[in-house]
Order: structure tokens, then sequence, then C-alpha cells
């Protein structure tokens, strides 16, 4: 299952009208909420509060997150800059101060 | 980025229309005075939401949102059968166009809501959304 670990994939792409940027983090996005079986105790919350994306270190899209975000998220979103070459970055932190960071060149 | 870059870029970041309030379990009704904070929202056409018939899974829904408007400053998902009703808010710098697509957790059927600051103002949509296996948030 999930671990402490958090893997992410970023790919930004330019196509004729945007550039379309996916970006798939694993984290269990734990609401606080869930009760764990066998133990009956509750499951602590963990999930991503903040996620900022950039294009050429200017943030183009501020993201705060809650628990109705799910787990494993993925997120695309559609800038009308960025051309091939450019580099596009996410981070992320989560609420256990856990925090991501991951760019991508444009394709 | 090092912790300290990443306080520094969250202190330069003067975050809008958001306050804590906002994430607690509270009713629907008041996540949206709190997020509207007396404010009108108008139901727009130019809002598109796009979410399943009848998602499989509450707790993986895939959720499409994009506006027709050149002035949209910000964007909110609403899942008013959530314990938390607010889903994310998303503040858009102009290099941004408005969409958004992620996947998310419908804690059973009911409305889920788009919210869009516009420099007009505020405008929503609203869909009714249904989901075969539900208690996803709990």
């Amino acid at each position: 299952m999930h671990g402490v670990q958090v893997s992410a994939r970023l790919r930004a792409r330019r196509l004729a009208e945007f550039t379309e940027v996916r970006l798939l983090i694993s984290h269990p996005m734990e609401t606080g909420r869930r009760v764990e079986a066998g133990s009956g105790a509750l499951v602590p919350a963990d999930y991503i509060e903040r996620l900022i994306l950039r294009l050429d270190g200017r943030i183009v899209a501020d993201c705060r997150l809650g628990t109705g975000i799910a787990a494993d998220p993925s997120f695309t979103f559609r800038l009308k800059a960025g051309a091939p070459g450019e580099r596009v970055a996410a981070s992320w932190r989560d609420t256990q101060g856990r925090e991501g960071e991951l760019s991508a060149v444009i394709e | 980025m090092t912790r300290r870059q990443w306080l520094k870029l969250l202190a330069s970041l003067p975050w809008l229309g958001v306050g804590g309030r906002l994430w607690a379990a509270t009713p629907f009704e008041e996540a949206w005075n709190a997020l509207l904070g007396g404010a009108r929202a108008e139901l727009s056409d130019d809002i598109r939401l796009e979410l399943p018939e009848l998602a499989e899974d509450g707790a993986q829904v895939p959720l499409t949102l994009s506006v027709a408007r050149e002035d949209v400053e910000a964007l909110f998902v609403l899942a008013e059968m959530n314990p938390v009703s607010l889903v994310a808010g998303v503040e858009l710098a102009a290099d941004a166009l408005p969409y958004l697509a992620a996947r998310v957790r419908l804690n059973g059927n009911g409305v889920v809501w788009v919210v869009a600051r516009c420099r007009a103002g505020w405008f929503y949509a609203r869909r009714e959304a249904r989901v075969a296996r539900g208690g996803a948030c709990g």
C-alpha cells in the first residue's frame, strides 16, 4: 500500500490551443475520518493541501485541496502560454509536512 | 524546493477568498456563504462541468470543468454531500486557462457545484451526481 515515499509523474505537451499539463501524485489522501479495519483506530489525516504549478518560474496555478480529492490524485491543467522546451514545475505539500516537487520540459 | 523556499513562496501569495473555516466540516450552506462572503453568484451557461452519469466508485470520480470566459480569477469545486464541502480552490494566473480536470471523492448522491470568481463577479454551475458506491470520504 502507501508508504511514506511519495512518487509522482508530470507531463507537459504543447497542443494547438494550449499547453496541457498532467500531474499524477502517489499519495493516500487520508481524510482523518477513516477507521482502520481490525484495530478500529482512526487513520490520521494526511492529504495534500497545497499545490502550486509554475511555468518558467512564475506561478500559473495555486491550488488549495481538501479531503474531497481522490487518493493518488491526478490533475490536468491547461496553459495559454508555454512553448516546447520551456519548463513546468509542480510543488506540493501535505498536512504531515511532506513536500514534493517535480518539473518537466514541455514537449 | 527547500522548506525555506516553500515558506517564502507561500508567504508571497495572498490567497484571497478562502479562510480556514471553509475547510471545516460544515453544512454546505455555511461553506457557500463563507466562500462568497455575502456576494451573489449568478448561474452561468459559460461554466461547463462534466461528471459521469453514474460514478461506479465515489472514491475516484473524474471531474472536468471549464469556463468560457476571459476574466476568471479562481475556480472552486464544492460537493454538498461531502463532510467537507469544499473540494478544491484554484487561483489562476493570466497564463492559465480556466480549466481543471481531477479525480474527486463524492460521498454519495448529491449536487456538485463549480463557482468561478471572475473580475465581473461570481458565477456558478451545478450538477446532480450519482454514485453507485459512496461513503468515499470516511
